[in-house]
């Protein structure tokens, strides 16, 4: 295996998928890129036991090929090595040069063959020996910038624990036209539904995915930003994005999403409209006394005022108090200020709207301007 | 000044009270037909229960803590077994507790039949101390009709070892000045910590007795047993600083069962799980506490024990997928494939649930 190739284009490649790569090293093989060379390219590939990602870059190719390395050892040699081409070779047992400038190295890895089998990513029609159709390839389309959006403001709120699939994933619920995203951790949960004028389907479908994959998808549009759409078909088991020439493969999460309408509060009839920049900043001071642990600060609604006020038995107390237009009844509620700083940070609007019902039940969070996401948060015991 | 002669100085008092053959005095206390037999508490010989506790009566016959039942009964074909019957034994043990407090705050239950009371500063002497530890064995006496050990040193490692040398109804206190030479003649295995393993060890060195031990450089017991190394060294020199904690917090939260036949099935296995999967959930609900680390004990038929556990990034609330985790442990295990007669399922690294609450998802 020969090649050269440039250095920002290997690095941009390799920057994207070595993300991809098992941490927690449970497979050995598993912390190193695949490498193959052919045609006019070079297609990286990286995988853990979850999700799997395909990319590739033009290349000079002299000798088609295939090799893997370490991930880590790579990504770091490319970001120190100069704008010049790269020159890399692969020889049979599988010793790697990579030669930039006057700077030389000479990597082991590891042959191909010994790499997992990757999940099947294949996407175009798939024809019998007669070459006729027997799998015509006709994938979901997705916009783009909107998935992109749509996942910033769900994302988040999954639960990086990875015991619970249902709390740990990104619940899709596609129809036609319209695109619907819902997380939750247990204590809070994000829905948003946008119109998706490109979604063409049959019949309603849902689908868990798992966070880390939804992550990485995020991470992949914002590096593509030509992109206009996404390609998702699913495959069995396996769900499969294509943007440009990156292909991102995951599992679908075992485990039933939970009913999450259930939990979306219909009669908060304390409501009230607030500058959210004000209130995030007024969050941001009163927070700074909240206990490590829980972060909890109080928030009262009070006749023309929102009251928020965080007490700390070892440091002290903190609050401030924020003109609002309302007249009451009045209600006071516990919060983790985490949470509430995390919504607002995902809201865009400069005004939105919280409404609550009692102090322990779920309160809601949205721009007054969209109707289309909403965020709710259990509060904290007083 | 003579109390300082013989007394404590500047060091601790620390008592260690260890009830006689608890549940089987209980037994005898309760019911005087039992008084002067040998009494075994625990499994019925004819099932594979063991021994919880065996009166002094039965002891003589060569009867222990943890021997199998059966034996129990070969070995004295008159020994009268009794079920085990903890609520008695917790009500008593409240009652013992409470005579603790008249004499100190600093009171930390090991057991139920097994308690640490820190008196430093209560007494000046000795001699004092002495004259509280028997005053307490006194109450025990004709308050509660049971007899009670008492050790008496400058640490807990002392006061333990000294009431296990007293046994039964004894009281033996240790001064400060004689620690060294107390320990010195006794078997390694006297220590914490130095149990079949360690004990066997340093044995094939030839290291017998605590003096022995003592002898042997630093360094060589850190290269043979590394950090825990140091810990032997403190212990055999008679130092242990470890405080009397009155509120000792609990540190793991387990249920295990042994089975009366063996488990030969996963479907068996699993079914012999739910139970004790209930009393933990139950257990973790009722003290509002989550865990970090959950884990599973296998005993298999051949008395092979292993344990499997999984720790998780963050503490976690019990719920459904408790079970599945157990699953996804035994999986790591033989089960199915090897007999099983005890399991065991447990968590540890205990946190206070956080109040946050939970968004109200109807159950599924």
């Amino acid at each position: 295996m020969e090649l050269t190739v440039d250095r920002a284009n290997f690095l941009n490649v390799v920057s994207l998928v070595q993300s991809i790569v098992d941490r927690r090293n449970t497979m050995p093989a598993l912390t190193n890129l695949h490498l193959e060379a052919m045609g006019d390219e070079l297609c990286l590939r990286a995988m853990d036991l979850q999700i799997a990602m395909e990319a590739r870059c033009p290349a000079k190719v002299v000798t088609p090929g295939k090799t893997t390395v370490s991930a880590r050892k790579l990504f770091s040699i490319l970001k120190e090595l100069p704008v010049l081409p790269v020159a890399f070779r692969a020889d049979q047992e599988d010793w790697i040069s990579l030669s930039c400038g006057n700077a030389d190295f000479k990597l082991a890895g590891l042959p191909a063959d010994r790499y997992p089998a990757f999940p099947e990513m294949d996407y175009g029609d798939v024809a019998n020996a007669e070459g006729a159709v027997v799998r015509e390839y006709k994938p979901l389309r997705i916009e783009s910038s909107t998935l992109h959006s749509m996942l910033k403001k769900t994302v988040f709120v999954a639960s990086k624990e990875e015991g619970r699939a249902a709390f740990s994933g990104v619940y899709w619920i596609l129809t036609s036209g319209t695109l619907q995203l819902v997380t939750t951790d247990g204590h809070r949960l994000a829905h948003i539904r946008r119109p998706m004028e490109s979604l063409e389907i049959a019949e309603k479908q849902t689908l868990l995915l798992p966070r880390r994959a939804m992550a990485e998808l995020e991470r992949i549009i914002d590096t593509h930003k030509d992109a206009k759409s996404v390609e998702m078909f699913q495959n069995g088991q396996q769900v499969v994005f294509r943007l440009n020439s990156v292909v991102l493969s995951c599992s679908l999460l075992e485990g039933r999403f939970p009913n999450y309408e259930m939990v979306i509060p219909k009669d908060n009839d304390k409501s009230v409209q607030v500058s959210r920049d004000a209130l995030r900043q007024a969050i941001r001071r009163t927070s700074l006394l909240a206990d490590d642990q829980f972060r909890g600060i109080q928030l009262a609604l009070l006749k023309d005022k929102i009251l928020l006020t965080c007490r700390n038995k070892e440091l002290g107390h903190a609050r401030e108090e924020i003109a609002i237009n309302f007249q009451g009844p009045e209600i006071e509620v516990v919060f983790n200020s985490s949470y509430v700083l995390e919504f607002l940070s995902s809201l865009e609007g400069e005004e939105i709207e919280l409404s609550f019902k009692t102090p322990t039940s779920a309160s809601l969070l949205k721009d007054l301007e969209d109707d289309g996401y909403q965020c709710i948060l259990m509060p904290m015991k007083i | 000044m003579a109390s300082e002669q013989q007394g404590f100085g500047s060091e601790r008092s620390i008592l260690h009270i260890d009830m006689d053959a608890f549940f089987a005095a209980v037994e005898q206390r309760d019911r005087p037909e039992l008084r002067g037999r040998p009494v075994v508490v625990g499994g019925r010989p004819e099932s594979r229960g063991v021994v919880a506790a065996a009166s002094y009566e039965a002891r003589r016959f060569g009867i222990y803590s943890a021997m199998p039942s059966a034996r129990a009964a070969r070995l004295c074909p008159s020994v009268v077994f009794l079920p085990l019957r903890m609520e008695r034994y917790v009500e008593i043990s409240a009652r013992l507790r409470r005579i603790f407090l008249c004499y100190t705050p600093l009171v930390e239950p090991v057991a139920l039949d097994e308690c640490y009371l820190d008196v430093t500063g209560q007494v000046d002497s000795l001699t004092a101390a002495q004259a509280v530890a028997a005053e307490i064995k006194g109450r025990i006496r004709t308050e509660l009709n049971l007899t009670a050990s008492a050790g008496i040193g400058p640490s807990k490692l002392i006061a333990k070892i000294a009431s296990g040398m007293s046994k039964p109804d004894g009281l033996l206190a240790v001064p400060p000045k004689k620690v060294q030479a107390f320990l010195d003649v006794l078997p390694i295995r006297k220590l914490w910590g130095i149990g079949p393993k360690t004990g066997g060890n340093l044995e094939r060195l030839g290291i017998k007795s605590i003096a022995e031990l003592r002898q042997l450089p630093l360094t060589q017991l850190v290269s043979r047993f590394g950090k825990y190394g140091y810990r032997i060294h403190e212990l055999a020199h008679g130092r242990d600083s470890s405080p009397v904690r009155p509120h000792r917090e609990r540190k793991q939260i387990s249920r295990e069962r042994t089975f009366p036949t063996d488990l030969l099935s996963r479907e068996l296995v699993q079914l012999a799980l739910e139970p004790l999967l209930r009393d933990l959930e139950k257990k973790l609900r009722q003290r509002r506490l989550q865990f970090r680390t959950l884990f599973i004990k296998v005993r298999y038929s051949d008395f092979t024990t292993i344990t499997r556990s999984i720790t998780f990034q963050e503490a976690v609330e019990v719920g459904s997928f408790l079970r599945s985790q157990v699953m996804k442990l035994l999986d790591r295990t033989e089960a199915g494939t090897r007999g099983i007669r005890l399991l065991g399922v447990g968590v540890t690294e205990l946190e206070n649930c956080r109040p946050q609450l939970d968004l109200p998802f109807p159950a599924t």
